[in-house]
């Protein structure tokens, strides 16, 4: 390192310093609202990990024993008030619009990752890592993305009617993209804005008042890619509902839920691919609660996942570097088998977590509020659980016929 | 939820925490209530991990990384996610009433640093105010340590102006553009973000 370099580098730091240290505002962030933040948002987090690595072999000895799988034998204490409620709606495979990408740029196949979520009824069929299928979903958003030539972030996603988004005034036009109008939101290509904002976002109205677009992050912001993001967006495939597969088969919904959400994550990073859903059942629609509590959730995850996915939804690494995963609970924590697989029962006082690792596959099931009153609480959470079938995570053993 | 003990440490970690990550958070956004908000994302994230969390060996790193990703997501988020995009400036607080010529630069790097992409900036504060080796700027990015080189020197060429004005100008330093405005919309909050 020369010496011009390392002064300025002492500069910099002097000067971070400096800026740091400036008159603040008072801080608006409270201890007292981020535990109730945060407990709720552990309520409702679906993709959850858990303690789980070395008791387990202690589960079986200590487990309460669950229903075999479609209603089988119950265990100890799965009788009396604990009856698991009569399942009553079967509810059809549901369907609603999708999007994929027609066309990529040479070098988009080698890692790829869809981490998508779906609000609504309806959920269908994505599934292919390499066109990115996905679903849409009213008002609700979905998205898929693409790791392209080096490290770029290919994002396509269309949002339903009603959302109230529209590009602003000012926006640079992008002339037409399918016969629509488009713009490129953050600064045409080439722009400094562009630069600095360190993406580009083309955005069209692909139908009145539905609006798709097509973002690149991580990427030069110059003319080139701006051609090539035309391309991807002329060949954006909007297209009719279909169904989706999921890793589960649920033979029946409890008495009264029904689907509200669904959220998929498929990777092929090194070769694998790998993939996680999580459905979330309610008893209104929408869901009584807000996003932050309720409703019963049914997930199937991998341990594969790493920390360093840099498209991970929460921010924080699922894994640590000890290897263990945990998961939020309090009240008591039962070892449980369920379908001759041991896991782990986490009961609160407003709910349930049944939590189950087989080999590299996470299962969760937990309810909470109304719906786990609705599913018959600890008993009829396992019993549910129990019921269904568990298809791994490998997207090309999943099913489309995941009710009924 | 986590129990009454785990609240407790949580808590007291976090009291303590939060001036140190809302530093940093400024640094990163340059508006003291988007750090707010940033610091209290991080911060209700770690409460989810809290568990697991306690056993981590440098746990300041660990939500420093938290708070890391909670603010590169923002930048590639969607534009129906957001809540408010405007193109009105963003609020900046008031200078010092004294503070040298540091503090003269610092008002400076400011302006400068927010013309650097967010992962050039990121790595820039990672580097030079969290005081992170390459290798764990290189960690907690998910980059190779050459990238975190290649953006630091990048970071560096671009700051020039403001930290040795004396320097020649790089040729290949981005041209400032301070005269372009956002395009600015507003948008209502999306009822299905975040996963289930």
């Amino acid at each position: 390192m020369n010496e011009q370099t390392h002064s300025m580098e002492q500069r910099l730091e002097a000067a971070l310093e400096a800026l740091a240290a400036q008159d603040a505002p008072p801080a608006a962030v409270s201890v007292s609202g981020l535990i109730e933040t945060g407990r709720a948002a552990r309520r409702r987090r679906g993709r959850v990990a858990i303690t789980l690595s070395t008791a387990l072999a202690v589960c079986a000895a200590l487990g309460v024993g669950v229903a075999a799988e479609n209603g089988g034998e119950h265990g100890p204490g799965q009788t009396g008030s604990g009856t698991p409620s009569p399942t009553a709606s079967v509810g059809a495979d549901p369907a609603a619009p999708i999007i994929a990408f027609g066309w990529l740029p040479a070098g988009s196949d080698g890692e790829y990752e869809v981490d998508q979520s779906a609000t609504g009824p309806d959920y269908l069929k994505p599934v292919d890592l390499k066109t990115g299928w996905i679903p849409l979903d009213g008002p609700g958003t979905s998205e898929v993305q693409v790791w392209g030539p080096g490290a770029q972030i290919l994002t396509a996603g269309v949002q339903g009617a009603g959302s109230g988004a529209s590009p602003g005034h000012g926006a640079a036009s992008a002339g037409l993209v399918q016969g629509h109008p488009a713009w490129w939101a953050g600064g045409a290509p080439g722009s400094a804005s562009a630069a600095r904002n360190e993406s580009l976002d083309l955005q069209w109205q692909y139908a009145p008042g539905a609006w798709a677009t097509v973002m690149l992050n991580n990427a030069k912001t110059d003319s080139a890619n701006g051609l090539m993001m035309l391309r991807v967006a002329q060949s954006l495939v909007i297209g009719p509902a279909d169904r989706n597969p999921l890793p589960f088969r649920i033979p029946a919904l409890p008495a009264g839920l029904h689907v509200d959400s669904v959220s998929i994550d498929l990777r092929q990073r090194t070769g694998a691919r790998v993939g996680a859903a999580a459905l979330r059942l309610c008893l209104t629609s929408p869901c009584a609660a807000n996003d932050e509590t309720g409703g019963l959730v049914i997930s199937q995850s991998s341990t594969l996942w790493t920390a360093n996915s840099s498209l991970a939804v929460d921010g924080a690494p699922d894994v640590l570097p000890n290897g263990n995963v945990d998961i939020a609970a309090d009240g008591s924590e039962t070892p449980v088998t369920v379908d001759g697989r041991a896991g782990r029962l986490y009961v609160q006082g407003t709910g349930a977590t049944l939590l189950i690792t087989d080999g590299t596959t996470r299962i969760l099931v937990q309810a909470a509020g109304a719906e786990y009153r609705a599913v018959g609480g600890r008993t009829g959470l396992l019993a549910f659980a129990a019921s269904i079938a568990w298809l791994g995570t490998d997207p090309a053993h999943w099913t489309t016929q995941v009710i009924g | 939820m986590i129990g009454t003990d785990d609240d407790q440490t949580y808590a007291q970690y976090a009291a303590g925490a939060i001036p140190r990550l809302r530093r940093i958070a400024y640094l990163l956004c340059q508006d003291w209530h988007r750090a707010d908000d940033l610091t209290q994302s991080a911060l209700a994230r770690l409460y989810r991990y809290w568990r697991r969390a306690q056993g981590v060996e440098n746990l300041d790193a660990y939500v420093g990384t938290i708070l890391l990703n909670v603010f590169l997501a923002e930048q590639r988020t969607h534009w129906w996610k957001a809540t408010s995009v405007s193109a009105e400036p963003r609020e900046l607080a008031a200078p010092a009433a004294s503070g040298g010529a540091a503090l003269d630069q610092a008002l400076d790097l400011r302006a400068a640093l927010m013309t650097l992409p967010p992962r050039r900036r990121a790595t820039v504060v990672l580097r030079y105010y969290c005081d992170y080796s390459v290798e764990q700027a290189a960690q907690v990015l998910g980059c190779s340590t050459g990238t975190v080189k290649s953006q630091t020197a990048k970071a560096l060429a671009q700051l020039r102006d403001v930290l040795d004005p004396s320097a020649p100008t790089d040729e290949g330093a981005p041209a400032r553009d301070p005269g372009v405005s956002e395009p600015g919309f507003r948008v209502q909050p999306s009822v299905s973000e975040g996963t289930l």
